[in-house]
């Protein structure tokens, strides 16, 4: 389960589990974590649990509270997020994200009939993983010739996933980048895209300098 | 003014993702009568897989008959088949015990005389590409949406959420399904695109458009580069892509240079 870890001048106080629909945190007796600290609003934020997901909320826009050093806003806590109050801090643990994911995402662990009864069943899935942010190869073309004149020497940064080149509905091939290089393949056309002389008959991969030759173009990767 | 008869291309890939063992999702597209049908299968112990062929094999089935009979799709043939396929599924489910609880999601696109009848249910998704611009015509059954409409949330965050894969509907969940439908009218050179969340989960939507826009001329080749970009950025789930692009000509047949020159085919 969720939990805050909170602490003070380093050294861990309390630990609060997310074990409720919601959490206050303030200056108040009353609130679920109550902190002696005159700085602080009577409530200062509150933490909303919602499935898998715990999500903080300032209470009057205007709190001392920062999550990982940027000033509190509605968001989504993950899995070690910061909460900094000044004297306090708190440390958001959530032990069913990364570690203990499983992958398998749509496998039902929990049907919910809502309290209306007939209402729709509620289906419960597991989390998944974040989406892994990929780094796609960084590349440039130069056009050696092609179709218009002026393009000649023409250096262009490859800054899309994927770049075409040649007449779609007639003739083109596309240069793919993907995270481990830097692909040319054939979209359509009588004639193969050639590296280097060499027809390529599936996707393949290049090397800086690589003298690529198809739709009508003859490219060079030049970086 | 003769109404346009239009055609389509189609083209398919479904593939198991890089981490799970099993391909759970289901995948049909028929190109002479114009429709694609997307399923994501849920619950352990292959049900998923069970669930989501059912729904598949249930509804192209129908839609199969149907069409050849000239049955003019519309909201009511599309309530009656999505109910049969998830009194199918439930039924299943409920006979045996390591099946409870399987389910399946559902993403479909009917083409017929001007127009695209296009349905779902869970998180399966339908895009357009209309000029460049790519278009999510469908709301995903999902707690997370929910959150976003209410204004929990924003919708820039979803993408964090921990709760992005729980749907809230899914065929074979309960005796009554609400299937979303809408209608469009079929424009030349609209490429719908149909997939399971395993490739919206992974490329950003700015992605696919890039991708449908550049190489829509070849489908295959386009269905086979969104799918390989959701593995590149990690391919947690299944992911399934289909895709409809509408022409109002029929297509050329680009004879080979010999063919042309003798006047005949090679």
């Amino acid at each position: 389960m969720a939990k805050l870890v909170l602490s003070r001048d380093g050294k861990v106080v309390n630990h609060y589990f997310l074990d409720k629909p919601s959490f206050s945190i303030g200056r108040n007796a009353d609130n679920d974590i109550a902190l002696d600290d005159a700085q602080l609003d009577p409530i200062e934020f509150s933490v909303i649990k919602v499935g898998n997901d715990a999500i903080v909320e300032g209470a009057t826009g205007a709190g001392k509270a920062r999550v990982n050093g940027k000033p509190l806003a509605r968001q989504i806590l993950q899995h070690l997020d910061v909460i900094d109050l000044g004297k306090y801090q708190l440390r958001y643990m959530s032990s069913g994200t990364v570690s203990d994911a499983d992958f398998d995402r749509t496998m039902l662990i929990q049907t919910v009939r809502s309290p209306d009864a007939g209402g729709a069943p509620v289906v419960l899935g597991m989390g998944s993983a974040a989406t892994e942010k990929v780094k796609l190869r960084e590349g440039s073309v130069e056009f050696l010739s092609g179709p218009a004149a002026w393009t000649a020497g023409k250096i262009i940064p490859l800054e899309r996933v994927v770049t075409t080149f040649g007449d779609p509905g007639e003739k083109l091939i596309v240069l793919t980048r993907r995270p481990h290089g830097i692909f040319v393949s054939h979209v359509e056309g009588p004639k193969l895209p050639r590296v280097n002389g060499e027809t390529i008959t599936s996707p393949h991969v290049l090397k800086v300098g690589d003298l690529i030759e198809g739709a009508g173009y003859k490219l060079k990767l030049a970086s | 003014m003769k109404p346009k008869a239009f055609h389509f291309e189609v083209a398919s890939v479904s593939d198991r993702g890089r981490v799970r063992a099993l391909n759970e999702d289901g995948v049909a597209v028929d190109g002479e009568r114009g429709f694609a049908v997307v399923t994501d299968g849920m619950g352990g112990h292959r049900a998923g897989d069970l669930a989501s062929r059912m729904t598949l094999e249930s509804i192209v089935r129908r839609l199969d008959s149907s069409l050849r009979q000239g049955t003019s799709i519309s909201s009511q043939w599309i309530s009656e088949a999505v109910a049969i396929a998830n009194t199918a599924v439930r039924s299943t489910a409920q006979r045996q015990q390591n099946h409870s609880g399987m389910g399946s999601t559902l993403a479909m696109a009917v083409c017929q005389d001007q127009k695209i009848f296009l349905a779902h249910v869970g998180d399966s998704r339908i895009y357009r590409l209309r000029g460049g611009r790519l278009e999510l015509l469908t709301r995903d059954d999902s707690i997370i949406n929910d959150q976003v409409e209410m204004g929990m949330i924003d919708a820039d965050d979803a993408s964090d959420s921990h709760n992005r894969h729980f749907v809230t509907q899914a065929l074979g969940m309960a005796d009554k399904v609400t299937v979303h439908m809408r209608e469009e009218t079929l424009r030349d050179e609209d490429v719908y695109l149909l997939c399971s969340d395993g490739l919206n989960d992974m490329v950003g939507e700015q992605d696919i458009a890039c991708i449908v826009d550049a190489l829509k001329t070849n489908l295959k080749v386009t269905a086979e580069h969104l799918v390989q970009l959701a593995n590149d950025c990690g391919g947690y789930d299944n992911i399934t892509v289909a895709l409809i692009r509408v022409r109002d000509e029929v297509p050329v047949v680009r004879q080979g240079w010999l063919s042309r020159l003798f006047g005949r085919a090679a």
